[in-house]
């Protein structure tokens, strides 16, 4: 009898276990995941531009690596972005940052590799959660 | 002299120009808001598009749905998936009108408050709406910035009864956008 009530207390402490850690799921981490897509940023963005509904099938939600001239460092209240140069004047691809990563010391005109993950094209293409992919 | 005159106007019409312009952003934030006893809910996004006409006073809004940055990942990923639809409805945007609009004096910091007018499409539903905003002018800029409400079922948004308690049924809306002028 003792023992049947110990199983029923441990069975509730591991499903309040499991019901934590999923309401506690982490976000993706673009630094350790694998890299859905490889990617220049010209090439990004000719697919937005020539068809915006199948691009965002091919690549919303995916892991982007792209590998790109960076045309400003913003540093906003919370976090900020890096601009990635496209040859397009109007339209580049924002990787934005969150709060706590170290951007201060990208510089304008270098090369950098970001990972990051796409969420679409607005007059920019936008990827949240970049990270810098060390060389 | 002739010359001269002729570039004068050259660069008074330009001056005209350049304050006729467009004014913009590519880092608009816009932030939700479900606050109830049980669980407060907040989703940021800081890549939005906005575009001011100075001499009409038209807006426009867009923004990526799946941009909005949750603390939990289980909140943004319900929030795409459940509710917005992202993938179905990737973009949300306003299009709408400063009413009884004046033509902004950059030259002069300011700080105007007044009423915008016009259609909001989340969830791929378009409504009516009218909501205060404020302008604050300095240096040449412009911070947009202005808090409304909306009722989720209004968007075809049903929220299933078993979490109805951890979300609001009117949840509210930030926006802030520090505007500068269009460089073409």
């Amino acid at each position: 009898m003792k023992k049947k009530y110990l199983y029923i207390i441990l069975s509730l402490i591991v499903a309040t276990f499991i019901i934590y850690k999923i309401y506690n799921k982490e976000h993706v981490n673009t630094t350790t995941v694998a890299s859905d897509v490889i990617i220049e940023p010209k090439e990004l963005l000719n697919a937005f531009q020539l068809d915006e509904e199948s691009a965002n099938k091919k690549y919303l939600d995916k892991i982007i690596e792209i590998k790109g001239m960076v045309k400003a460092v913003n540093n906003l209240d919370k976090g900020g972005n890096i601009v990635l140069e496209t040859g397009d004047d109007m339209s580049s691809v924002i990787c934005e940052f969150e709060n706590g990563s170290k951007i201060s010391d990208i510089k304008v005109s270098s090369i950098v590799t970001i990972k990051g993950i796409c969420t679409g094209i607005l007059s920019d293409i936008v990827l949240t959660r970049c990270s810098i992919k060390k060389s | 002299m002739k010359k001269l005159s002729l570039l004068s106007l050259l660069i008074f019409t330009l001056n005209w120009h350049i304050t006729a312009q467009k004014y913009f952003t590519k880092t608009g934030h816009i932030s939700f808001y479900s606050e109830t006893p049980l669980e407060k809910i907040e989703g940021n996004n800081k890549s939005s598009n906005c575009v001011l006409d100075l001499s009409s006073g038209k807006m426009e809004f867009a923004t990526l749905v799946k941009g909005f940055q949750f603390e939990k990942a289980l909140m943004q990923e319900h929030f795409n998936e459940n509710y917005m639809e992202s993938t179905k409805y990737p973009k949300a945007s306003f299009k709408g009108q400063i009413e009884n609009y004046k033509i902004f004096d950059l030259n002069k910091n300011d700080k105007i408050v007044g009423k915008v007018t016009g259609d909001l499409t989340i969830h791929g539903i378009t409504k009516k709406v009218t909501t205060d905003a404020t302008f604050n002018i300095t240096n040449g800029k412009i911070d947009a910035v202005s808090t409304f409400n909306i009722l989720v079922a209004d968007y075809g948004i049903t929220i299933p009864s078993l979490v109805k308690d951890k979300i609001a049924k009117s949840v509210g809306i930030n926006v802030s956008a520090k505007l500068e002028p269009l460089k073409i």
